[in-house]
């Protein structure tokens, strides 16, 4: 608080403080200062040398899976709101289970159709819930994707439970990225097995 | 009003199916049915793909096959905007309508009635927009009178685009998807 300007005592007294809105864009004719040593956008960071980070960002390739896996993504539909409306009748109506997408290809290697439940099982030996497979041409050959969401193993949310595939469950590992902490999920594998 | 339209823009849809639920909330459409739905076509191969998005219902057809098929006169063409409507009391649940419509619009409701979507004709009759028009957060939907050529909707078909579905059917299809 006290880099910014403020008291606790202040704080207490007024309740709210707002600070100054800084200005979105520069004016024209101002020159624009960075917070940077030489005060300009750098694209060669001495700083993150002197750290030693990479000065200039090199693409880095990302570690494969194990032969035969896919890499699990996910993400969102916007019928359903993270993994709390899938008991919601009329959204469920539009969408009551998540799907696997499988590459076309790799689905008739693996003699797999759409409509076929099959489970997933990650590089920890995690096993998903059974879950219907689309076998389609939106999705690479070394990947396969989820919706978010689905995979309730709570009994007492009965018209979810059971529904698709958690991939939330099958994400059990992650990495950091070593500048700025972010972490990365999709980097987890998984390889299909056919349900009965 | 002359004739009722739907201008439906394929690049704003993105499938969120807030049109969907919009219209089951405001015409109570029974579970398990639906009078309007999202249908996805999806085309080429990895990675050079492309994926139409549209939301689809009843079309109101100029040359609306339901309504020559129906032996009550139940499935008729309403003055206000020529939309097609079933009358309720005088269906008698024969399903000669749904095997007749190539769009497969219709449904039989669980009172016994053939079902469909009405353009929400109850609101557009007070001056509003179709409930699914209304609620589209991408603003991909647009109604309005065919016949002004000045509406809206004539003015985006005249601009941009479109086509219409299964136009081999003969059904005169009042519903434009713009590409």
């Amino acid at each position: 608080m006290k880099a910014a300007g403020y008291s606790l005592a202040e704080l207490k007294q007024k309740g709210l403080v707002k600070g100054p809105k800084p200005p979105l864009y520069f004016e024209d004719g101002i020159t624009p200062e960075f917070a940077t040593p030489s005060g300009k956008i750098e694209f060669y960071s001495t700083q993150l040398a002197e750290k030693g980070f990479d000065p200039v960002p090199h693409f880095v390739r990302p570690e494969p899976g194990p032969a035969g896996s896919f890499r699990l993504l996910y993400g969102r539909a916007p019928v359903h709101t993270f993994s709390r409306t899938q008991t919601n009748p009329v959204l469920r109506d539009a969408m009551a289970e998540n799907e696997v997408w499988v590459n076309a290809s790799v689905g008739a290697r693996l003699g797999l159709a759409s409509g076929n439940y099959v489970r997933l099982r990650n590089q920890d030996g995690v096993l998903s819930n059974r879950v219907k497979a689309r076998v389609t041409e939106a999705i690479r050959p070394d990947c396969v994707y989820l919706v978010h969401g689905f995979g309730h193993t709570a009994r007492g949310l009965r018209s979810a439970f059971g529904k698709g595939a958690s991939d939330a469950q099958l994400i059990t590992r992650y990495v950091t990225d070593p500048l700025m902490g972010g972490t990365a999920t999709n980097v987890n594998f998984v390889t299909l097995e056919a349900e009965a | 009003m002359a004739r009722l339209g739907m201008v439906i823009d394929t690049r704003r849809c993105v499938g969120c199916m807030d049109c969907v639920v919009a219209c089951k909330t405001e015409n109570d459409v029974p579970d398990g049915h639906c009078r309007d739905w999202i249908s996805q076509r999806l085309e080429g191969t990895m990675p050079s793909l492309r994926l139409t998005i549209t939301s689809e219902r009843c079309n109101h057809c100029d040359v609306p096959p339901c309504v020559t098929c129906c032996p009550t006169g139940a499935s008729h063409v309403h003055d206000y905007g020529k939309v097609v409507l079933v009358d309720h009391d005088k269906c008698i649940g024969c399903k000669a309508c749904l095997a007749s419509c190539p769009y497969g619009a219709r449904f039989v409701h669980p009172d016994g009635y053939a079902d469909k979507c009405t353009f929400c004709i109850h609101r557009v009759e007070k001056g509003e927009q179709p409930a699914c028009v209304a609620v589209c957060p991408t603003h991909a939907m647009h109604f309005g009178d065919l016949d002004d050529p000045h509406s809206e909707v004539s003015r985006l078909i005249a601009a941009r685009r479109h086509f219409v579905l299964k136009p081999d059917a003969g059904t005169r299809p009042r519903i434009f998807y713009l590409e």
